[in-house]
């Protein structure tokens, strides 16, 4: 199986006090199911 | 937002779900009270994750025109609210499906808006993976 680029992994997202997160921090140590919405409303 | 409605098979699978969008995270935590839904939620305004991930842009004949909003409008005035968009309205979303060791099980790319992938895919490609439920839950960061 392919896996998730290392740029992607450290590409960062936010939660929802705006703080910082690599993505990869989503899969670390379970697996995860990412879905990427359009837009919030 | 079918994959919130099987949020606990995919538990039992051995995944957590997480949505991320790509408006600020003040819309990111409104979707969420407005859905009112407990999957943690992201945020990426600045698309950098999409476009890394290869995600894909509308066309702008994909995206519905304001007449194809007629009967999307009679069910906003049944109890949705109508607002501005809230991110970048051309950019397209998807599904991954990611091993605990960043192993791509499966990647939906959505060509169009309301392009989604089949549950059943998503299912299958957790149980590849052949992962079990852990007893450890994580506090989502995104709650």
């Amino acid at each position: 199986m392919d896996h998730i680029g290392a740029e992607a992994a450290r590409s960062v997202v936010l939660d929802l006090e705006g703080k910082p997160h690599p993505l990869e921090t989503l899969w670390k140590g379970r697996a995860a199911v990412l879905a990427f919405v359009r837009h919030f409303g | 937002m079918q994959l919130h409605r099987i949020r606990d098979e995919l538990h039992a699978l051995g995944a957590d779900l997480f949505i991320i969008g790509n408006g600020a995270p003040h819309f990111a935590r409104a979707f969420r009270e407005d859905l009112g839904i407990t999957t943690p939620v992201y945020a990426d305004p600045s698309l950098r994750t999409y476009r890394l991930l290869k995600f894909k842009r509308a066309a702008k004949d994909t995206i519905p025109s304001l007449k194809t909003y007629g009967a999307a409008l009679r069910a906003l005035r049944q109890g949705f609210r109508q607002g501005r968009v809230q991110g970048d309205a051309w950019q397209l979303g998807g599904v991954l499906v990611v091993g605990p060791d960043g192993t791509l099980a499966y990647r939906h790319a959505s060509a169009t808006a309301g392009d989604h992938p089949p549950v059943a895919e998503v299912l299958d490609a957790l149980k590849r993976l052949g992962l079990k439920e852990s007893v450890h839950l994580r506090e989502p960061s995104g709650s």
